[in-house]
């Protein structure tokens, strides 16, 4: 499997970013609403900690991701209708768009709260904007907004992959498999050529 | 031998009277100081999930006299009000005052009483103190700087102390994971006399 995509198929790096991406969004997002509902204490510092270090990395794969993308060719999409490639076009434009804005709310809510974010005790992040009690609030009124936001975007994005492969039953959802690309017969190629003209 | 005797005394009581007022002048000799509040800070810088985090105590009051060349007759008592604290996040500072951290509803007062200062070197200077909080006091050795310039005088200093060491975190929060232990605080105080 090629590093790279190219035109009809995703490459290695993109599928790694793709799921290790999808693992840390679920991850991030179930730990965000296990330590919102625990009692101030220990537990929920620690959940709070990872949540933090985690969506960091979430920020950092994002910029990687996006900067790779910019570099690479992209798979064509294999919608047979414009009004679907456009609203694939949107729902992937809106996942870019929360990869980056979640993490930086919450990066900024930290900041305003007076409670700089340490990445896995490793380093700490230097803190985007000055206390601030009444701009903590606004942003974690951003965060939560966002948050349904991103289940609207995952659901509508699985919900696409899965009506590609059972509805269209096109390469969509299979060429980002990490197995695929290895046996070029996953792909019907006919197929894939069709939809690209 | 009558005039011998008085002529004998009257030295002996000057110089009792002499030894006495040079018993007492060390407290007198130093100079005292107002301290000016909204020039002065009592901050500390503590950790929380491995990051920093500052704060202030905002309202304390302190009796300061001093003179750097009479530091035996120097003394400083600082009275901190807890919860005056400061960490610019309500839910935090409502934590810190609770029973759990500085407890301030029983003991609403920190306080800071010296010992003994010496000089370290011209304008630096160490302060033996006994730090009370909640109900513990331990001594403290706190390290500043002095400037003075006329009738004005501005220190700096800190000192790095355990949090726990005072029994600031009870039960599950004596644990330093996630708060740290090392707690620094930073003095800066402006004073007049």
């Amino acid at each position: 499997m090629a590093l790279r995509s190219d035109n009809t198929g995703f490459g290695s790096i993109t599928k790694s970013l793709h799921w290790v991406m999808a693992a840390l969004f679920i991850s991030v997002f179930s730990v965000g609403w296990y330590m919102d509902f625990l009692p101030l204490g220990m537990a929920k510092l620690e959940w709070m900690s990872r949540h933090k270090s985690l969506g960091v990395t979430v920020l950092m794969l994002a910029v990687l991701r996006i900067l790779w993308r910019l570099y690479e060719p992209t798979p064509a999409a294999l919608g047979k209708h414009s009004i679907e490639r456009l609203a694939a076009k949107l729902g992937h434009l809106g996942l870019y768009a929360v990869m980056i804005a979640m993490p930086l709310t919450g990066w900024m809510m930290s900041s305003a709260a007076n409670f700089p974010v340490s990445v896995f005790g490793l380093f700490t992040l230097p803190n985007l904007v000055a206390p601030d009690q009444g701009l903590f609030e606004t942003l974690r009124t951003a965060h939560f907004i966002l948050s349904w936001a991103i289940v609207v975007l995952v659901l509508g994005h699985v919900a696409a992959a899965l009506k590609h492969h059972f509805i269209d039953r096109d390469a969509t959802l299979r060429r980002m498999l990490p197995a695929s690309g290895d046996q070029d017969g996953d792909i019907p190629a006919s197929n894939t050529a069709k939809e690209n003209s | 031998m009558s005039m011998n005797f008085k002529t004998s005394l009257r030295p002996l009581a000057a110089g009792l009277v002499a030894s006495m007022l040079a018993l007492s002048a060390p407290a007198q000799a130093a100079d005292q100081w107002n301290v000016e509040d909204g020039d002065s800070a009592i901050a500390f810088t503590g950790t929380q999930l491995g990051a920093e985090f500052n704060g202030a105590f905002e309202d304390f009051s302190a009796s300061i006299a001093f003179s750097p060349d009479d530091l035996a007759g120097s003394s400083v008592e600082v009275l901190i009000d807890i919860a005056s604290v400061n960490t610019q996040n309500a839910d935090r500072d409502s934590q810190i005052v609770s029973a759990d951290w500085f407890n301030a509803g029983e003991w609403p007062t920190a306080k800071f009483v010296t010992k003994s200062f010496s000089e370290v070197a011209p304008g630096s200077y160490q302060a033996v103190a006994d730090l009370t909080i909640r109900d513990v006091t331990k001594e403290v050795t706190l390290p500043f700087d002095l400037v003075i310039n006329g009738t004005e005088a501005e220190a700096t200093g800190s000192v790095t102390i355990k949090r726990t060491d005072f029994g600031v975190g009870q039960g599950q929060w004596a644990d330093v994971s996630q708060v740290g232990d090392d707690v620094t605080i930073s003095i800066t105080i402006k004073a007049s006399k």
